[in-house]
């Protein structure tokens, strides 16, 4: 069996065969093509042909998943009679359920033909641009690379969808160093459906390469306080990943911890703050287009401060009584504000620029603490110099509703759309 | 299926399956009853200087050929275009070594029966719990690497775990979490006999869970603090291992420029350990051959606190002139393989525990981490999720979670005692592109550290 929707619907029937009452499977072809430098010189290109199927499986409510990496007919059989049996053992639960048949569909988005040697090209190119631009900057690890991949979802109730795309990504993990100094490590990504723009020029590439350039000699934050950070758009989007997953996932809302566990509807963060999940937005490269069978949708997830949504599977929304979020909840877009990032920061008398944090996992309270990572000194509204060894720390609840200001200027790296963010109320040490 | 295959000069060839198992529940739901199985074939071949790598899910002969083929025009690709004219690596002697393991896995109805009895300990004994959660879960890696320089091994690498995550309410109307992760290497059948002997290990995690509910943030600030030994693994890891792989070395790491210099207090010996404890007992997790087929030795990263070596794949093994030390590891079977650890800690010392804390006039005693990160500085973040404070040498209250930091040449120079005890902690995984099951231990350490607070 070459053709994937052959093996799908085999796959499916194997579950009905083995005793499933309702099913759902998707089954996956998929190639990369990648590209690896190690401190500044190719050192591998990998080429990946993988196949798989993950099958879920309900008896009287009774849930059972297995995933295999094998489309070979006979791995199929087995892995389903695993996946029934499975299911078997589970406790019953209404609230497991496949997607209603509302809509079939197809989509292709990205790229469906990989040019390898103008990926070979534009990475090169990044490595002599980081070269001549920035001498003192070591690009650790580079990576280029081309996925394509075809899916094909299906279940018992008559749902099919099909996707085909394409995409390129980029990323690079650097640091700088001079004599035995060395900065820390920074890193960044973006995913791309052409390659018309050199890979320095893109996202915040530039930015990030000359803020680490200026990172090997670090002074310490001095004394402590509790005031204004600014975030870039790359730690916001972190810490804002951080608060969504502790307050509005599945966990936390089917185990009742979420603090915003009763605040639908109600303000959470500063009115300035809308926050969305946006699959389909032209920004975003190959953003899903099916979500546990049924089609995505983009959607607010704050608006104006105002809770709109968890981010529910179909399981912890008929367990909660709760709407199921309508996409995987990845791709935000957080859209720019009013002022410029410079005006932003003149309006700082003393504070952090954080570019990236590094700490322990907030605690379902929201809690945080962590180093403030390829971080500058804010002083008479000015970036001075970098620090190091310095602990930020607050809660991520207080920091959304203590949200000050957003820059018009956003990073766009075909995953997400972030600001840089102005916040009160933390504490640096 | 690949021991019909000729091996091209040059070249791995590796036959990996990867399978998962886990099952969940939450405030007593099942979310997660899955089984994963992954596999398939990989080459790499090296070519001037540069690699062609290729895999592919299917295994039939036709594609193990395609597989060869493709990584030999991929490692051609790009030495056309860079031309450096490296030569081969030195040739090594080939070996047959072999690793065996129960491959008998328990049923998942047992895996969720385990879970289930867990769970309903749980929510019986404490029903005033804010939440809980229980997963077991179980993984191996099954490995045939051959090479061209004729070595063929075998591997099989089970583990089994349970982990306990307990949220308490607190005072404040607020909520405070912790968990514990309790197995180690082997099956389901081999790692736990029954889930009642767990029962005593939950009830203390409760306990510590209530005293956390009312615990305190630690003062921000720079203090002397004892780390329990499951903190010393996550240092010798995060802190000082990922500044010893040599292909971070080379990127630049703080350890480039500290070789044969002291980094540490003469206390301090860490090594990571292959295959064999010096004791004779295996390590948590036993690695007899990499996959570039070079049988894997102990690297003694520092030895009496000064830097000694690092860890090496051929290449950069070629490069420093350094011994092999067959670290270069990979997660899937698509995957190439990088410098990894295997079980790397800090060797134990001789002071007693109570004693390390009894010197203490102000400080902390962290006992719990959830995750650690490394910098090419040497600077390093614990988040720690238990801990009590030190007063006049006595434990008092605990403490909410917080974070510790350090620059690790300079921390590890103000380490004044070890502990005679040890802890193996192999739950984890290491991330570096890709995920790598990693072994980590050491006694508790007394040190000074930066601490988050309020």
């Amino acid at each position: 069996m070459q053709d994937l929707q052959q093996i799908a619907q085999y796959a499916l029937d194997a579950l009905r065969r083995a005793g499933a009452d309702t099913a759902e499977i998707s089954v996956a072809r998929a190639e990369k093509d990648e590209l690896t430098a190690d401190a500044g010189r190719f050192t591998l290109l990998r080429t990946t042909r993988s196949g798989g199927v993950s099958m879920k499986a309900l008896l009287g409510g009774r849930k059972g998943v297995s995933a295999l990496g094998s489309l070979d007919k006979d791995a199929l059989d087995e892995c389903a009679r695993e996946c029934v049996e499975s299911a078997r053992g589970a406790q019953p639960d209404d609230a497991e359920q496949i997607a209603p048949l509302t809509e079939n569909g197809e989509f292709v988005s990205g790229v469906l033909q990989a040019d390898r040697a103008a990926l070979y090209d534009r990475a090169a190119e990044f490595l002599t641009d980081v070269e001549c631009e920035f001498p003192t900057v070591c690009p650790e690890q580079v990576t280029a690379d081309y996925s394509r991949g075809k899916s094909i979802y299906l279940n018992t109730n008559g749902v099919r969808f099909a996707e085909e795309d394409g995409e390129y990504g980029f990323g690079a993990m650097f640091s700088a160093k001079e004599g035995e100094e060395t900065s820390s490590f920074n890193y960044f990504g973006v995913t791309l459906d052409n390659l018309g723009t050199r890979f320095i020029d893109l996202g915040n590439h530039r930015l990030l390469l000359g803020q680490s350039a200026s990172s090997v000699r670090t002074v310490p934050f001095g004394e402590k306080m509790v005031g204004s950070i600014v975030l870039t758009p790359e730690c916001f989007g972190e810490l804002l990943s951080e608060a969504l997953g502790t307050f509005c996932g599945n966990s936390a809302i089917l185990e009742g911890t979420s603090p915003w566990k009763d605040k639908l509807g109600t303000a959470v963060a500063a009115p300035l703050l809308t926050v969305s999940a946006k699959p389909f937005d032209k920004r975003i490269v190959c953003g899903e287009r099916v979500c546990e069978g049924e089609r995505s949708a983009d959607a607010d997830i704050l608006r104006g401060g105002i809770l709109q949504s968890f981010l529910l599977s179909r399981y912890a929304a008929n367990k909660t009584g709760h709407r199921r979020f309508v996409n995987g909840g990845g791709h935000v877009v957080v859209e720019g504000g009013g002022q410029p990032l410079a005006h932003m920061i003149s309006g700082v008398e003393r504070g952090l620029l954080v570019g990236r944090f590094s700490g322990g996992q907030p605690g379902s309270n929201g809690d945080f603490s962590g180093v403030a990572k390829n971080s500058f000194l804010i002083e008479g509204g000015q970036i001075t110099k970098a620090v190091s060894e310095t602990m930020i720390s607050g809660n991520l609840q207080e920091l959304l509703r203590n949200l000050q200001a957003l820059s018009a200027e956003t990073l766009q790296d075909g995953n997400v759309v972030l600001p840089y963010a102005l916040c009160d109320g933390v504490t640096v040490s | 299926m690949t021991r019909a295959m000729q091996i091209p000069p040059n070249t791995e060839l590796r036959e990996q399956v990867n399978t998962s198992r886990k099952v969940s529940f939450l405030g007593g739901n099942l979310i997660n009853n899955i089984r994963i199985r992954s596999g398939g074939v990989s080459a790499r071949t090296l070519r001037g200087g540069v690699y062609g790598f290729a895999s592919d899910a299917e295994t039939s002969p036709e594609a193990v050929a395609a597989v060869l083929k493709a990584a030999a025009d991929n490692a051609g690709f790009l030495d056309t275009r860079l031309r450096r004219k490296v030569e081969a690596l030195p040739a090594l002697k080939g070996a047959v070594l072999r690793r065996d393991a129960d491959k008998t896995d328990a049923q998942q109805l047992e895996y969720l029966d385990f879970a289930r009895a867990l769970d309903e300990y749980i929510a019986a004994k404490y029903p005033d719990l804010a939440g809980r959660s229980v997963t077991v879960s179980a993984d191996s890696m099954e490995k045939t690497l051959r090479t061209d320089f004729g070595t063929e091994s075998y591997s099989l690498s089970p583990r089994c775990y349970a982990y306990v995550f307990l949220t308490a309410n607190t005072a404040d109307g607020s909520t405070v979490d912790l968990y514990n992760v309790y197995g180690s290497g082997g099956t389901l059948h081999e790692v736990f006999a029954l889930p009642a002997d767990l029962f005593p290990k939950i009830d203390e995690l409760y306990e510590q869970l209530r005293r956390k509910a009312e615990g305190i943030y630690p003062d921000a600030g720079t203090h002397t603090c004892v780390l329990h030994p499951n903190l010393a693994g996550m240092l010798a890891h995060e802190a000082v291992g990922h500044t010893c792989e040599a292909d971070f070395v080379l990127s630049g790491s703080v350890a480039a420029d500290n070789l044969g210099k002291r980094v540490a207090s003469e206390l301090i010996t860490m090594v990571d350990f292959a295959h064999t404890l010096p004791d004779g007992s295996p390590a948590p997790l036993p690695i007899l051959c990499d996959d570039e087929g070079v049988p894997a030795r102990d690297a003694v990263l520092i030895k009496d606190g000064i830097l000694t070596g690092y860890m090496h794949s051929r290449e950069t093994a070629r490069h420093f002139g350094h011994e092999l030390t067959g670290s270069a590891r990979a997660y899937a079977y698509s995957d190439e393989p990088l410098i990894r650890m295997r079980n790397t800690a800090i060797l134990p010392g001789k002071d007693k525990l109570e004693n390390m804390i009894a010197g203490v006039e102000h400080g902390y005693y962290f006992t719990e981490t959830n995750n650690g990160q490394a910098d090419t500085t040497g600077e390093f973040t614990f988040g720690v999720c238990m801990g009590y404070e030190i007063v006049n040498g006595k434990l008092g209250r605990a403490l909410r979670d917080t974070t510790i930091s350090g620059v690790a040449f300079d921390m590890l120079k103000t380490v004044d005692m070890l502990s005679d005890d040890f802890v193996w902690v192999s739950s984890g995984y290491c991330g570096k592109k890709q995920i790598m099951p990693v072994g980590m231990g050491g006694p508790a350490v007394r040190c000074r550290v930066n601490v988050g607070g309020r």
